[in-house]
């Protein structure tokens, strides 16, 4: 309607700018390492875990 | 019929995906990098640990949210309450902004975001960058949806306050700003 924007909606869209250009960095490797570390270490305790039952079902 | 793995969820890949927001929260609400990286770290692990509380289907954004900002409130508290509204705090607070890849004006956006409240941060970041309702943000931050509300248009007066008042120039810890500063730390 006119040029100028509430002062509200000039926060709300600086807010929302700043926001989206962290979001849209590269996510670090660091975290995505962490995540499959972290899957892995899931993975690797079922697989034992499976083991020790089936090792268990022999005896 | 196995309930665990094979299900058509998939942990992993839902956290990958919702990570670029998690961590915009964990930005924003820290006042600087070094603080954020932690707390995504903790907040992925405590995730992790508690995967098996969340319950497929329901809004995975918002639990994990709630995590981060959990999170973020219990490691403010240990890093003590004696300097929580001391001078120290707003100098570290005014000049911590290195490796920040955002333009001059966002960074000074940023500046204005650490300058107010926590709770009136989490409120207006939740509401008008992560795209919550009022009512899901309510539940993130464990308040009344009249609460986060009062939160969010506290936080905008604040906000507008602080950026007039500067021109978003300046921010000395000396400065005009202080007592603006002073004004919302203490409402």
């Amino acid at each position: 309607m006119n040029d100028k924007k509430s002062p509200y909606e000039e926060i709300s869209v600086k807010l929302k700018r700043y926001y989206d250009s962290v979001r849209d960095e590269e996510i670090p490797d660091r975290f995505l390492d962490l995540l499959e570390r972290l899957s892995d270490a899931e993975e690797q305790a079922s697989r034992s875990a499976k083991n020790q039952a089936d090792i268990g079902k022999k005896h | 019929m196995s309930a665990e793995g094979s299900s058509s969820f998939n942990f992993r890949r839902e956290m990958l995906a919702l990570l670029p927001s998690l961590r915009a929260f964990a930005v924003s609400l820290c006042n600087n990098r070094d603080q954020a990286d932690d707390l995504l770290q903790d907040a992925i692990m405590k995730a992790w640990a508690k995967q098996s509380s969340f319950t497929p289907g329901t809004n995975m954004k918002a639990w994990l949210f709630t995590i981060a900002r959990n999170e973020f409130y219990s490691k403010m508290r240990k890093r003590g309450r004696e300097v929580q509204d001391s001078e120290g705090t707003f100098t570290e607070r005014l000049s911590s902004h290195p490796g920040q890849e955002s333009s001059l004006d966002l960074q000074d956006f940023k500046k204005a975001l650490n300058l107010i409240p926590e709770d009136q941060r989490e409120a207006i970041i939740l509401v008008g960058a992560s795209g919550f309702s009022y009512e899901e943000a309510a539940e993130v931050a464990g308040v009344a949806i009249g609460t986060m509300k009062s939160r969010v248009s506290r936080a905008r007066n604040a906000l507008q306050e602080i950026l007039n008042v500067d021109g978003a120039s300046d921010f000395g810890p000396d400065g005009p700003s202080a007592s603006v500063v002073a004004k919302h730390f203490h409402s």
